[in-house]
């Protein structure tokens, strides 16, 4: 019966090795050690050796059918592993067949430029402000030093609706309606729509506009050129200059334009910069005592610097737009353009 | 204003080039927008003089011309020009000149005849455009000398562009104080001398002035036996620099000293003078007069008048009358030199659509002490360029108060607003050289004189103004305000308005944004019958003209736009207002807050992976279910014309209306030009602000296991399936956690008129449910909706 043994172990062993799939496998395995198996079988006649050969022979046996299993079981590893290989490669699909389409929003170039610009002044401890657009003539003139007849009623071409109401011209405004509702420190930022009858490609009869505004005890010039800093390098980068050229606003005085290093060449001359390195994108001053007298503030006790600046116009500079009507045509080959820009939307 | 370099050298030293000095004026406020050669490269174009014309053998219109070039030589010149004689001093481009139009010189063939050259006209040598002959040079030069030196054209104009506080700046005297005060120079005036007949003024004219408000100050004077020419040559090059064009010697020398002094001045013919006299009054209703232009202009009692005896002669200080201008037989000239109220010469200007020269200068603001030195400045070259005598005096009607303001003046104020000491001596400087009198008090206070042509400067910050630009703004500290201000923030409109932004950018649409004004009939355009809108009194076009009562046309545009340029779709939304009035506008209209948003066309892009599908109404219903999530809204069928009537929801809010949506009416759509079904929303997001800012109650997620069990009905066809779903939620009591539609259909083996309906419904509860309990709620389900809307188990 020990041959047997030896027999029936190579013949599994044999079968085990020549499975070709995990169900053959099973198959080896009821055969040998099934309930009816050849192995379970002879453990079974075990009765029919005479007693002192029992325990050699059980042994014997049991020992084949370890290993026995651990060969099952070394084999139906090895199978599985060559099935689901096979399986995987069976699997493949096309890779450079385009994905589902997410449909991916955009944020409005000139509503990305507003969201930058809050957020930095935000961080400065602004609040920010929003004015009506359909404005009285003395928000939008009298009351910011330029009287009917004033020379700089010509620089904007105004929208009337009556007499005494208009599409307000600038977010200057804002200004008033602030200085006469609060008593300084004041720190304001008034993004906002205006509006001026004109329409070329570097006009829109609509735009945008970003005023700021602070007044307080002892705010001076330098006050005002060291938070444009901030705001440009933080805006353009931080190696963003700027230069303030002396200039004429009837609401501020001094008056100054301000002009930043292009951010075309870095200053080097572009034809953006029209070779000067410089681009003006903001008017600021101080505000003109006689504005601070017409809201009940005492100029001599308080000074305060106002700035504004064009959101189309920086939105062309940074983007490379050559038309400002494009802006507002909607042409969703134009929007889908704007999506790279990270983060600050609101 | 333009101005030649040349001419600012006459009345102050420059130590810098033209393109320094542009800088430098640029950042002490007078900002300089252009730097241009007077003349293009002329090389190779000399001084000629014309020896002998003689007929082309072949061709009537073209004469030979034998020229003398001088050093270069003498040649034979084929010229077309009308106009070209024997003894003439001329331009000459020689071979290998390239004129400033592009074309290059050389000996060319015409008709047979060599010709070695070119006799030009300004026009070719792009000094004017005047091309209707040969330049005629004066026959003191030298032929063979290069024309650009000969003549000066060796000049650089600088375009300056000056602030409308600023009318001293807009004469080249002005600038050059600008000049001086930087450099620390002097500045030079030119030559007022003149020689005056025995006879005063007084025995042959007299000036009334009736209205002294509009006309502060009026001096004449009076000449006779001028001698009408050409101006000289320098003269017309340098009015030509500043964009003017030569008339005679008398219009020139008036429009060249309003240049150098600012001051306008008019010549009158003084014979065509009714009585020999003037009298400055406002026009008499109904009176007209023709302008030099030629234009008879129709005259209102606003606007003032140099008249004479009897008609009005002249539109003050904007443009003169044709019938007493000087020309070539003008023998006696009354010389004006006025100031006159800025606002009359604005009215005026503007209620005749007329601007000159003149106008733009009064309408500013002129210094009302400086009309004698610009008379007697223009007294000096009539007599010396056209030969005048003049009558001894002047005329000098003068109201004007002496405008010469004292502001005292602390240094510290300087400090005060620009944040840095800068020491009295330098502002003391500064001021001066700007001609302003400085006298020091005590170290803390100045007292300063305004002189008269800075009317401009009033107040301490003016004279900071003053001070730090010609210090140098380059010059300011940067520091930041200190920090005791509010703690910054924005309202909870804003901050709305980016959460919406942030969902639909999420979303997948695309933010667009269209003009506050639309169409007038923009109401019409999408069936509404609302308010009118407000109408513009001045818009730039029809399509332009109202402010908006709503969001959608302009989103509606948008589409079009994208379809008539064949894109497949379009998902857009914006932010913006609308502008809510009543008629007539009395007062401002509510400026809404609004959500728009609008789709069309293909729900993706086209794509092998999904059907090829539109998007439709249940497109937008997803996305204004991400919009509003909360139990609060109400979501109910709607009734605006704008959209189906079938397709759109009414939102409401406490029984107010907070916003529409659904598919645009197809009436609607096809006004717009959108082909295909549209879908719109708008939303007015003011009114849900403060669900905006709810705070979330957090719940604890149940551990128990859910069971879940789907329930399919048969029902009419009309019946709404979400009032289903609102009938199982109560059925199902509180162990019902949720309840989906996951199929609704209709068609075979459906009987017609009846559609099915499918509901997974999952129970949840804090314990394991068993089943026996959840069969008797789903045989509740069943009964509650058997009864109610007679359904049937599928
Ligand atoms: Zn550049």
């Amino acid at each position: 019966m020990l041959s047997k043994v030896e027999e029936i172990k190579a013949s599994a062993l044999e079968a085990c090795s020549q499975a070709e799939s995990v169900k053959e496998l099973e198959q080896v395995r009821v055969r040998f050690l099934g309930k009816k198996g050849e192995l379970t079988l002879l453990l079974r006649g075990m009765g029919q050796l005479p007693a002192e050969q029992r325990p050699h022979f059980g042994k014997l046996v049991n020992e084949v059918r370890d290993e026995l299993e651990s060969a099952l079981a070394a084999r139906e590893t090895q199978l599985f592993q060559e099935e689901e290989t096979r399986r995987l490669a069976a699997e493949a699909l096309d890779i450079t067949l385009p994905g589902r389409p997410m449909m991916r929003g955009t944020v409005h170039p000139v509503s990305q430029i507003i969201a930058e610009t809050k957020s930095i002044f935000m961080n400065m401890g602004y609040e920010i402000v929003e004015g009506p657009e359909v404005e009285w003539d003395y928000y939008n003139f009298e009351a910011l030093n330029i009287p009917p007849d004033h020379p700089a009623r010509d620089m904007q071409d105004t929208f009337f609706i009556t007499e005494d109401l208009l599409l307000r011209s600038q977010t200057s405004p804002v200004q008033i309606h602030v200085m006469e509702n609060r008593k300084p420190p004041i720190r304001i930022l008034a993004p906002g729509k205006v509006y001026r009858a004109d329409s070329d490609i570097t006009h829109s009869p609509m735009f945008h506009q970003i005023e700021g505004l602070v007044v307080d005890r002892g705010i001076t010039m330098a006050d005002l050129k060291g938070t444009l800093q901030v705001f440009v390098q933080r805006m353009f980068g931080p190696d963003t200059k700027i230069r303030l050229r002396p200039s004429y606003f009837p609401f501020t005085e001094p008056s100054a334009e301000v002009d930043v290093s292009c951010i075309m060449c870095a200053g080097a001359g572009c034809r953006v910069c029209k070779d000067t390195g410089w681009l003006e994108i903001l008017g600021s001053g101080m505000v003109d005592p006689r504005v601070l007298a017409k809201v009940g503030y005492d100029p001599q006790e308080v000074s305060g610097f106002a700035f504004g600046m064009g959101v189309e116009r920086i939105a062309m500079l940074k983007y490379g737009i050559n038309d400002i009507r494009l802006l507002f045509e909607n042409d969703v080959r134009f929007l889908k353009q704007f999506s790279s820009q990270g983060g600050r939307l609101c | 204003m333009l101005v030649s370099y040349k001419w600012l050298q006459d009345y102050v030293d420059i130590p810098w080039g033209p393109e320094e000095l542009a800088h430098r004026l640029t950042m002490a406020g007078l900002e300089v927008e252009g730097v241009t050669p007077l003349a293009a490269n002329l090389d190779r174009v000399y001084v000629g003089f014309v020896q002998e014309v003689q007929k082309h053998p072949q061709a009537d219109s073209l004469k030979l011309c034998s020229v003398d070039v001088g050093a270069q030589g003498s040649y034979s010149i084929v010229c077309g020009a009308p106009n070209v004689q024997e003894g003439q001093t001329v331009a000459v481009a020689l071979a290998g000149a390239t004129l400033p139009g592009g074309l290059v010189i050389q000996p060319t063939e015409i008709r047979g005849v060599l010709s070695n050259g070119m006799i030009c006209s300004q026009a070719e040598l792009g000094i004017s455009d005047d091309h209707a002959g040969i330049w005629v040079l004066p026959n003191d030069l030298a032929p063979g000398a290069p024309l650009v030196e000969a003549v000066g054209l060796d000049d650089v104009v600088l375009d300056v562009s000056v602030y409308a506080n600023r009318p001293d700046c807009m004469s080249v005297i002005g600038i050059a104080r600008e000049i001086a005060a930087l450099t620390g120079g002097e500045v030079r005036l030119p030559a007022l001398d003149y020689q005056e007949l025995d006879v005063p003024i007084g025995e042959h004219t007299s000036v009334t002035v009736e209205d002294s408000e509009r006309c502060p100050r009026y001096t004449a004077a009076l000449l006779q036996d001028v001698h009408i020419a050409e101006s000289p040559l320098w003269m017309q090059l340098r009015l030509r620099a500043a964009g003017m064009r030569p008339i005679n010697n008398v219009v020139d020398i008036t429009n060249y000293v309003m240049l150098e002094t600012g001051q306008p001045l008019h010549a009158f013919d003084f014979d065509k003078l009714a009585e020999g006299r003037l009298v400055i009054r406002t026009a008499r209703p109904g009176e007209e007069m023709v302008t030099l232009d030629g234009e008879r202009r129709q005259l209102t009692p606003e606007m003032l008048m140099i008249c004479d005896a009897q008609d009005p002669k002249c539109v003050a200080g904007v443009m003169g009358g044709l019938d007493s201008e000087v020309t070539d037989e003008t023998n006696r000239i009354l010389l004006e030199s006025a100031n006159f109220s800025a606002l009359n010469i604005r009215r005026t200007s503007r209620a005749l659509g007329l601007s000159s020269e003149s106008s733009s200068r009064f309408e500013k603001g002129i210094d009302a002490s400086g009309t004698l030195l610009a008379s007697r400045r223009a007294l000096h070259l009539l007599q010396n360029l056209a030969q005048a005598q003049i009558f001894a005096g002047h005329i000098d009607v003068n109201s004007s108060a002496k405008q010469e303001p004292v502001i005292d003046l602390e240094p510290a104020e300087v400090e005060r607003l620009l944040g840095v000491s800068i020491p009295p001596e330098t502002i003391c400087r500064i001021l001066r050289s700007l001609e302003f009198d400085v006298v020091e008090l005590s170290p803390e206070l100045l007292r300063v004189t305004v002189p008269s042509h800075r009317g401009d400067v009033e107040l301490q910050a003016d004279l900071v103004e003053e001070i730090v630009r010609i210090w140098g703004l380059e010059n300011l500290p940067s520091t930041l305000p200190p920090d005791r201000s509010s703690s910054g923030g924005q309202s909870q409109l804003l901050t709305a308005e980016g959460h919406l932004r942030e969902l639909l950018v999420g979303a997948g649409l695309q933010e667009a944004l269209s003009y506050s004004f639309g169409r007038p009939d923009s109401n019409e355009r999408l069936l509404r019958t609302e308010p009118p809108m407000i109408a513009l009194q001045n818009p730039i076009s029809e399509d332009l003209s109202a402010l908006r009562r709503s969001l959608l046309p302009g989103l509606l545009e948008a589409v079009s736009l994208n379809a008539s340029r064949q894109q497949a779709r379009a998902a857009l939304f914006e932010l913006g207002a609308v502008y809510l009035g009543e008629l007539p506008v009395e007062k401002q209209p509510r400026e809404e807050a609004r959500l728009g948003l609008v789709l069309w066309g293909r729900r993706s892009t086209l794509n092998w992976a999904a059907a090829d599908e539109q998007y439709d109404f249940y497109d937008l219903k997803g996305i204004m279910e991400l919009l509003l999530p909360w139990p609060e809204v109400e979501w109910i069928k709607g009734s605006d014309p704008a959209f189906h009537p079938g397709r759109q929801v009414s939102l409401l809010l406490q029984g107010r209306e907070i916003g529409v949506f659904g598919e645009i009416h197809p009436a609607a759509a096809r006004n717009f030009r959108i082909p295909g079904r549209v879908y719109a929303a708008e939303l007015r997001f003011e009114e849900i602000l403060h669900l905006f800012k709810q705070t979330p109650v957090f719940q604890v997620p149940p551990r128990f296991p859910a069971v879940e069990r789907d329930l399919a009905v048969v029902v009419d066809a009309d019946q709404p399936v979400g009032e289903l779903v609102d009938a199982l939620r109560k059925l199902g009591g509180e162990l019902l956690d949720e309840v989906t539609v996951f199929d609704v259909y209709a068609g075979k083996p459906i009987p017609d008129g009846k559609k099915s309906a499918a509901f997974s419904l999952r129970f949840q509860g804090h314990r394991t449910l068993k089943d026996e309990e959840i069969n008797v709620i789903m045989d509740g389900c069943l009964a509650g909706l058997r009864e109610r809307f007679g359904a049937e188990i599928r």
